[in-house]
């Protein structure tokens, strides 16, 4: 292969990753809309199951179990996200992440006496025949019916024939769904009390909304080899899978997941296991119960989130923090916590402290899950900063442009190596020599936690709360990159009388500066990042003043009366491995704050 | 979901709901997404899943059906549906409007070029011949996989990956055409 093929299968090589990333914040940006409503997914899969008859389970279940062996699947209503298949006998859940000999969370399923497995089902045919003041009929559509389907036995109704002496005995043990209204009863009464139970029930279902706390939205934003735990039952995490209260999320050692719960997320490091407990729109508590974790808080006034690390709590109100917990030896655990952006509080039998922004926590627990002492509070090194995961962490957070605290000292908008990687995926440093191999447009280069969760994100008017204007980075913790934080621009918005919105803003005064870019909502979406929404750049490109005009200057066009929010991008002039030249990656350098102005009618006076 | 499951999974299916169900609740949330990108519409995409959930369901209980990809071959149904709604709409349209309908993949073109950071390669990537568009963005928007690419685009994956890089080799020298032209 010549030196210009290979410099050629380098560039498709960085085409490729540069596509895929683009797909994945595409589909990041769009995950909202392209989840299928719960509704709709219940209502298909019954439908279409209805179709199907159940197999008789392969388990340990007797052939002569009767009515169980087999039926309709849609005789059995069955929730979209809890898998079909029976599981094990019970689910190991926590003997090898947590030595703690506390209540037994495992998930029990019914054994009967002779070993084998039941599974729990309301039976109408064992329904008690005189409750209610029902009289229940034995009808020859019954015997022909679902009685006969559900037992797989053709021969039954015609059994039943022979033996009609028997009927009455017959027709109380195995009643018809059919029923009669007593005559005695007047219609009127059915009719009056039907009405009512209808409107108690239409009053509860819209009053739940009100007396009942309402829940965060949480979903899976992105997931590799994880499970989700729901009921006992186990289930692969699909990116995109929405979340209840009590689901368990477990990551396997070579996996990654990404939770949107609310407007904060969590991003879960290979062999990491956390439950959710709470996740009330004021309330979210999480149960970490193994590995490490990575939580980016934002909660409403009043509202808290709390993490539990066994008997101790940790608990923030709009921060980002890391927990890890180790195995020790002596059969405990050892939980660090890194307060990155704001404080945290610690709690636990006979522990409360504080943990400041910049400051770590270490609480070690004895095996009985309480604190073996108080926490041990120190400020966070540079060698702690120095880590893979935090790394990762602060470049995506440095991608959404999130304020990053103490992470600001390793922050790159550009992800680094990734913690965990895809077992499967292929290096890109060795491109497919002929043209009929993939030039592998899988080697993305993933990161464990891509930017995945643009939706969950909210800004906050301070984007960077460490502003640190020194684009010489002093301290290198990634062997591979330099590291540097953004830099905060003051950005201003002015309407004009002509319509148009003027920005204007501080100048970019680094080095390695190549362009501005400049992102626009209109105040319906809620957060602003790279890559979202309409967005144009300056001509010339060191220009730091930019005239919204509508569509000809490249954001879309204006509607007077509405408000419009912008932010603005100092971008690198870093190249791909100056393998490509002018193929930016479009590091972020300088992040201006948000800026709103109202679009006036032309003709109209500016507000000052 | 490994290959050797969903083959044992289909073969289920024809005779076993808890078979199929899984099959569903694995692929229902892709496919679903996959027609949304194209069709940038709850109502029809929720319409047009069902109906490929239906031919699935249809098609699995044959007993001659055969597929090594059974993620890939949906992929392909939802493809066609996708065309079908888009053709099917078009009777409707005016002769006048015809020329400015976009085709079916030309809405998740857009948001993936709309995710670029670079100019010349978002207008590079727009300017690609169809053909060329069509892998792209099945390999990196939908993010499929080389078998179900195949199923989708019905070749082998010698000729899959000869595609591939042909779409990739006309958008960097449309890359490099742009650059030049800018300059």
């Amino acid at each position: 292969m010549s030196p210009s093929d290979l410099s050629e299968m380098e560039q498709l090589d960085a085409l490729a990753a540069e596509l895929a990333e683009a797909g994945h914040l595409a589909r990041v940006a769009a995950a909202h809309h392209e989840r299928p409503e719960p509704a709709f997914a219940v209502r298909l899969r019954a439908e279409l199951l209805r179709e199907l008859p159940v197999a008789p389970v392969a388990l340990d279940i007797a052939p002569g179990d009767g009515p169980k062996e087999a039926g309709f699947v849609a005789d059995m209503p069955l929730p979209p996200d809890r898998p079909l298949d029976l599981p094990d006998r019970f689910v190991e859940r926590r003997r090898v992440n947590r030595p703690f000999a506390g209540p037994d969370r495992r998930a029990w399923i019914v054994e009967a006496d002779s070993g084998t497995l039941e599974p729990i089902s309301f039976d109408p045919d064992e329904a008690d025949p005189a409750r209610a003041g029902k009289r229940w009929a034995l009808t020859q559509d019954h015997q022909a019916g679902r009685r006969s389907t559900a037992t797989g036995s053709p021969e039954a109704p015609a059994q039943l024939d022979q033996e009609g002496g028997e009927a009455g005995r017959v027709a109380a043990l195995s009643p018809s769904v059919r029923w009669h209204i007593p005559t005695r009863v007047l219609p009127s009464r059915w009719i009056a009390t039907g009405l009512a139970a209808c409107i108690v029930i239409a009053s509860l279902v819209i009053g739940s909304g009100v007396f009942l706390p309402a829940q965060a939205v949480a979903a899976a934003s992105e997931s590799v080899s994880s499970t989700l735990i729901r009921d006992g039952f186990q289930t692969p995490l699909i990116a995109g899978m929405e979340l209840r209260q009590g689901d368990e999320i477990k990551v396997d050692a070579s996996g990654r997941a990404t939770l949107a719960l609310g407007a904060g997320y969590v991003r879960m490091d290979g062999g990491s296991d956390v439950q959710l407990k709470s996740l009330d729109s004021g309330h979210v508590a999480l149960d970490q119960i193994a590995g490490r974790v990575y939580h980016r808080v934002t909660v409403p006034a009043g509202g808290d989130y709390t993490v539990e690390t066994a008997t101790v709590i940790w608990r923030a109100t709009g921060t980002a923090f890391d927990l890890d917990c180790r195995l020790t030896s002596g059969g405990g655990e050892q939980v660090i916590g890194l307060a990155l952006y704001d404080g945290l509080n610690v709690t636990g039998p006979q522990i409360q402290a504080t943990v400041a922004e910049g400051t770590s926590a270490t609480v070690v627990l004895a095996a009985d899950g309480r604190p073996a002492g108080a926490p041990a509070v120190e400020p966070i090194t540079a060698q702690m900063l120095a880590d893979e995961w935090l790394i990762a962490n602060a470049g995506l957070d440095a991608r959404l442009g999130l304020p990053l605290g103490r992470l600001s000292a390793i922050a790159s908008p550009e992800v680094t190596a990734p913690p965990t990687e895809e077992p499967t995926a292929t290096s890109t440093t060795t491109p497919a020599p002929t043209p009929t191999s993939m030039p592998a447009p899988t080697a993305t280069p993933s990161p464990t936690a891509a930017p995945t969760e643009p939706p969950a994100v909210i800004w906050t008017p301070e984007p960077t709360r460490a502003p640190t204007p020194t684009p010489t980075p002093t301290r290198t913790p990634a062997p591979t990159r330099t590291s540097s934080s953004p830099v905060q621009l003051t950005l201003t918005a002015t309407p004009q009388e002509d319509g148009s919105i003027v920005l204007d803003w501080s100048k970019y005064r680094g080095p390695h500066f190549q362009y501005y870019g400049i992102v626009r909502t209109d105040g319906s979406e809620p957060t602003l990042k790279p890559g979202d929404g309409p967005r144009a750049n300056t001509s010339p490109a060191d220009a730091h003043e930019y005239r919204d005009a509508g569509l000809d200057s490249g954001l879309g066009a204006l509607i007077p009366g509405h408000t419009y929010r912008y932010r603005v991008y100092a971008y690198t002039e870093d190249t791909l491995g100056s393998v490509v030249p002018n193929c930016y990656i479009g590091t972020i350098l300088g992040v201006s704050n948000i800026a709103s102005a109202t679009a006036l009618s032309p003709g109209s006076t500016p507000r000052s | 979901m490994a290959a050797d499951r969903e083959r044992a999974l289909v073969v289920r299916a024809r005779e076993d709901g808890v078979a199929f169900a899984e099959l569903y609740d694995f692929y229902m949330p892709r496919v679903y997404g996959f027609i949304y990108r194209r069709v940038q519409d709850r109502c029809v995409a929720e319409d047009l899943t069902s109906m490929t959930f239906q031919r699935a369901l249809e098609n699995v209980r044959r007993s001659d059906f055969r597929n090594e990809s059974f993620g890939g071959w949906l992929y392909r149904v939802a493809s066609n549906v996708v065309v079908d709604h888009v053709r099917r709409d078009r009777r409707f349209v005016s002769i006048g409007e015809f020329e400015d309908r976009e085709e079916p993949g030309d809405m998740a073109l857009d948001a993936l070029a709309a995710a670029l950071d670079r100019d010349q390669l978002r207008r590079a990537l727009q300017d690609l011949p169809r053909n060329h568009r069509e892998v792209l963005v099945l390999r990196f928007y939908d993010d499929l996989d080389v078998p179900e690419m195949c199923a989708v685009l019905g070749c082998t994956r010698e000729a899959m990956a000869v595609r591939l890089h042909r779409a990739l080799r006309a958008l960097r020298l449309a890359v490099a055409k742009e650059s030049a032209d800018v300059a």
